[in-house]
Order: structure tokens, then sequence, then C-alpha cells
């Protein structure tokens, strides 16, 4: 398992580098003037100011060069100067991104909560009334336009029936907890302050659950195919013959069988609320980076973009190889051929 | 040169393609009904002009958010412009968006995928690298930063969108020539001294293509989706032109008028759940293990 581990850590390299090279060529793409685009129309006035931008970055060199001057200041962690905020774009995103974090991982869990019971119950009474309405409501869900569903969820439980909080990551009252993590419900947790995690989760249930409405729908359905095919296999049938309990089979011998494909559907569905967090934090207004973006795109502050798309891309590229290290934690066989 | 002729006859004829997609329907009448939605809206949005008397733009400040009515089937905006007509028009600009997103990404995709799997090894290995590089970002995230660096419009948001859009199509057409390239009729198309480049174009892909097309076709759903999310954003098409995400942006401001942003909202919802359904179908119909279970 470790070599396994270390090989699939080595091979993170390149992926990055590879994501580098896509965020600079598309920096590199603006067809207007690029300066005036990443420090702001007004800054561009000022030929000094100009200038210490171009040397910088190193503007002047060839391309390759460019590229390892682009990626020498990333390593360092910088991102350049949000036009909009006038902060280093690294500053913002360490602000907003533990917000999306936890957002984005109250969701997944809400979604495997559902989607499991829901797919494998499913599989489990094909073609009956039950598995009918899992199908059409995960297609309707994975259909869904979730910036329309956000909206209504708002105005619904918001304006007219009062059930939810309105926008923030805590009631205004409120002063977040120490930092840690900057997740305030783990922080809340550390300080053991209940109810600030209880007005925390308050907050969070809503966007969560409206995020959490496309990985819904596709896990079940993947749950559901994935069942199906283990269901007819023989060794369910012996595990019956020997009197095993249908739950137990079901759990024990189905499910264990049938989880690889959900598995990786499941980093997938993170890739989906990473995208998904734009459109829920913007008009839920959850302080996160998706909010940010979505500010940074409307204001053209374009090095505030680069930041969040490169964020997001790393993010994604970890939480695949947590999914494959997932696998080879589940799946012997795969370890074997691995290693 | 007959030999060839009828080795190269791979591709199915029209009348084989209907009768494949009847038998379809019959099995899953939910596709029928997908089918018949899908027809009912391009109709729809191609003949607004006839279906609508009113100005997609033209305000009427008069009768400014009313609800829905006989005169208004969908109500009127903030401006005073009847939704329905603004929803028709709008699929104008969403469903060409869409359209050409897939087209352009299956385009640049079987072109990079044909030439991974049939050029020389190298080659095969920077452009599958490549392509991993773009699937490291999810598409709406890609998407947006290009099209932050192009500037926001209709256009601009194909072209955002098409970037992100190709890697799937260069994995699956690479996939499909691999596969293609060792059967027999290739082989005997190589003895017979054509050209290689001739043997992709002629022999391979024309063999690819069913595959591609129904992949494609599928795909509308997603792109609608992506572009709406990217409008909505304000990175695609701008008011006042009406388009169905720009549109549910601008009736997020009255959502007590419900009416307003969610007539488009369905309008993408509809067409989504129609192409999705459609996929669903023909996976089903592909997979003889479920086909023998059903």
């Amino acid at each position: 398992m470790w070599t396994f581990t270390f090989r699939r850590l080595l091979l993170l390299i390149p992926t990055l580098i590879g994501i580098t090279l896509i965020t600079f060529a598309v920096t590199r793409s603006i067809p207007t003037d690029p300066v005036a685009a990443t420090i702001g129309e007004q800054a561009a006035e000022h030929p000094e100011i100009v200038a210490v931008y171009r040397a910088k970055w190193g503007l002047d060199e060839p391309l390759p060069v460019q590229y390892l001057t682009y990626l020498r200041n990333l390593v360092r962690g910088d991102f350049g100067d949000s036009i909009y905020t006038h902060r280093p774009v690294a500053a913002d995103l360490a602000d907003y991104l533990p917000a999306t974090i936890e957002l984005a991982t109250v969701a997944i869990i809400i979604s495997i909560l559902i989607s499991l019971p829901l797919g494998v119950l499913a599989a489990r009474f094909r073609g009956g009334p039950f598995d009918g309405l899992v199908r059409t409501v995960t297609t309707i869900g994975v259909s869904m336009p979730i910036f329309w569903l956000a909206l209504v969820a708002i105005n619904i439980f918001y304006f007219h029936l009062h059930l939810v909080p309105g926008q923030g990551r805590l009631d205004s009252g409120l002063a977040p907890p120490p930092t840690v993590t900057g997740l305030y419900t783990i922080d809340g947790l550390i300080a053991g302050d209940f109810g600030l995690v209880a007005n925390a989760l308050y907050h969070l249930a809503l966007p969560a659950f409206v995020l959490a409405t496309w990985s819904i729908g596709l896990i079940t359905r993947v749950t559901r195919a994935s069942m199906l095919a283990v269901l007819g296999q023989d060794f369910l049938r012996t595990a019956r013959s020997k009197g095993a309990r249908e739950p137990y089979v079901l759990v024990h011998h189905a499910v264990e069988n049938a989880i690889l494909p959900v598995i990786t559907v499941m980093g997938l569905a993170f890739g989906d609320l990473l995208a998904g967090s734009v459109m829920t934090e913007t008009i839920f207004g959850w302080p996160g980076i998706g909010r940010y973006a979505y500010s940074a795109a409307s204001h053209a502050d374009f090095p505030a973009v680069m930041g969040v798309t490169l964020v997001v891309a790393i993010s994604y590229t970890i939480v695949n190889l947590a999914v494959d290290l997932a696998y080879a934690l589940i799946d012997p066989r795969i370890r074997a051929a691995m290693s | 040169m007959s030999l060839e002729r009828t080795l190269e006859a791979g591709h199915r004829p029209l009348s084989r393609a209907a009768g494949d997609l009847l038998a379809l329907c019959r099995r899953h009448p939910a596709v029928a009904v997908s089918l018949v939605v899908i027809l009912v809206w391009v109709v729809l949005i191609a003949g607004a002009n006839i279906f609508s008397p009113f100005n997609p733009l033209q305000p009427a400040m008069k009768v400014r958010l009313n609800a829905p009515s006989l005169e208004h089937l969908f109500g009127t905006d903030q401006l005073g412009r009847d939704v329905f007509t603004r929803v028709l028009y709008g699929g104008r600009s969403t469903l060409a968006a869409a359209l050409a997103v897939v087209a352009a990404g299956s385009l640049i995709g079987t072109l990079i995928g044909a030439i991974a799997g049939f050029g020389p090894r190298w080659l095969d290995e920077v452009l599958m690298r490549v392509t991993d590089m773009v699937l490291a970002f999810p598409i709406i995230i890609l998407a947006m930063a290009v099209a932050a660096a192009l500037g926001a419009g209709l256009g601009n948001g194909v072209i955002a969108l098409a970037a992100a859009w190709w890697p799937q199509y260069a994995r699956v057409t690479r996939g499909l020539v691999l596969e293609l390239k060792s059967l027999d009729f290739v082989a005997a198309s190589r003895t017979s001294g054509r050209h290689p480049a001739g043997i992709l174009v002629r022999v391979i892909l024309p063999n690819a293509l069913p595959t591609l097309m129904v992949m494609a076709a599928v795909d509308i759903g997603r792109a609608i989706l992506n572009f709406a999310m990217l409008s909505f954003l304000g990175l695609g098409a701008r008011p006042p032109a009406p388009e169905w995400g720009a549109m549910i942006a601008e009736g997020a401001q009255v959502m007590d008028q419900w009416w307003v942003a969610t007539c488009p909202a369905l309008a993408v919802l509809t067409l989504v759940i129609a192409f999705n359904m459609i996929g669903d179908g023909i996976r089903d119909w592909m997979d003889p293990l479920m086909r023998r279970r059903r």
C-alpha cells in the first residue's frame, strides 16, 4: 500500500504542472491588452506600475521563461493581486476557501447518506413503484438548473416560511470560533461551543441541500446501476442458500462488490460540487470561493478568476487522488496490480 | 477497388438507423415522449415569430410583471415584455449556443483523438497528456476562466465551453480508432496500398461515426445546462438579449413574480430531462446485459 501511495503521489507532480500549463495558456489568450486585464485599467495608465508588473512576471522574456517565472511565483504562493479587492489573491482565497470546503463537505455527506440507500433499494426492488419514483426524481435531479432551484428554495424557505436563516455562515450577532481549521463546525467543536456549531449547521442546511441536488441524482443512479450488475450474480445465491438473511446479503455481499464505481463517481461529483458552489454560494450569499469567483468574473477581476480556477483544479485533483487510494484500500486486486 | 468499396460501406444505411430508433422507442416509451418534447420545443423556437405576436426586446411599462394569463401565457417581466415570447426567442440563443458547443467540442475532440489513436506513439502520448490536463478542470470552472479572459458575449461563451468540452470526445475517439485499427478490413485497406490518412478518414472514421454521433446528440442537454449556467453568471449572452440563463438571472430580482425566472428554468429543465432520458434509453439499449435482464 505504501509503494502504491508513494507512486500515486509522484504522479501528482506532472498533473499539477499540467494544470499550471493550462492556466498559463489561458492567461496568455487574452485578446486585448493582457497587462491592463491583469492589473486593471487604472493601474495600466501608470507606466511605472506597468514596468514593475512586466518585470515581476518576466513579460519581456520568451514564453518558456515566462512560464517558469509564472510557476515560481505560484510556488511562492503569489497568485497576483486582485483588481477589485486590491489584496493578494492568495490572501483572499485563504479567507474564502474554508467556507467552500465546509459547504461542499456537508453537501457530499448529505448526498452519500441519501443516495446509497436510495440506489441500493431501487436496485433491489427493480421495476417496482419505488424504483420508478427514484429514477424519475434522480433524472430530474441531474437535469436541474440548480441556480434556479436555489432561488426558489430561498424564496420559499426564507421569505415565506421563515424556516432558514439569512445570508452568511452564522447569525449576525455571533462571533466566529477561534480559527483552527477555518470550518466553523469543527472549530466550534474544538472550542466546546455547541450552540455555535448548531447555528453553523442551521446556516449550512439549505445551501448544502440545494448544492447536493446534482450529486444525489448522480450517485443514486450509479449506485443503482452498479447494484443491478451485482445482484444477478451467483455468489449472492450461494450466500442466500447458506441461510444468510436478505439485509445481510444485500449489505455485506452485494454493496461491497458494487461500491467501486460508486466511489469513482463520488470523486466526479465533488468536481460538480465545486463548480456548483459558484452558483449556490452566489445566490445564498455564502462567503466562499464560488461567490468570490462570481464577483471576480463580474468585475473583470482576471487574477482572482485564475486564482479560483487554479485552486479548484488542484482540489479536484487531490480528491481524485483520494479516490484512487480508496480504490486500492478497498480492492486488494488493484493493490496487487499496482505495486 | 470494389472489395474496398464494400468494406468501406460499414456505415449503416439510413433506413436501418430509423428502424433502430423505432425499436428503441417501442422498448422505452420515455424515449418517444422525450423526442416529442424536443420536437415541440424546436418547432416553437424555430417559429417564434409565428407563435407570438410580441417583440422580445420592446419594453411595455403598462403591463409590468403581469401574472400568466390568456394574453400573456407565461406572464410579463419587469419591463413588461412577454415572457413566453422571450422564452421562445431565448431558446434560439441557448439552443444555437449548445449545438455550437457540442459541434465544436466533438469536432476538435474527434480530430485530436483520431490523430492520437492513429499517429505515432509519441504524438499519442503528448495529445493524451494534454487531454488529461484539461480534464483536471471541472468544465464550468475552466469555461469561466476562458470566458473571463475573452470577455463576455454569446460567441465567447461558446468558445469558452468548447475549450473545456472536447477531451471526452478525444478519449472516446482514440479508443474507437485503436479498436478499429486492429480489425481485418483496415488491414485489407492497408495492403491495397492506401495512404494512411486516407485509411483514417475513409475507412476508420466512418465506422467510429455512429457512436460519436449518438454521444454528441445526447450531449446537447448537458451543453444547454452549462451554457445557461455561464449566461446566468453573466459570461454568456448579455441582457437585454433573451437567453434562458440570462433570463433566470433577471427573474432572480423578482422571485415573488415566480413566472419570470421559472418559465425559462422549466424550458431548460424539460429539454435537459428529455436529452438525458434519450441517453439513458440508448445506454440501456446498447448494454446487452441489461437488455437481457429486462
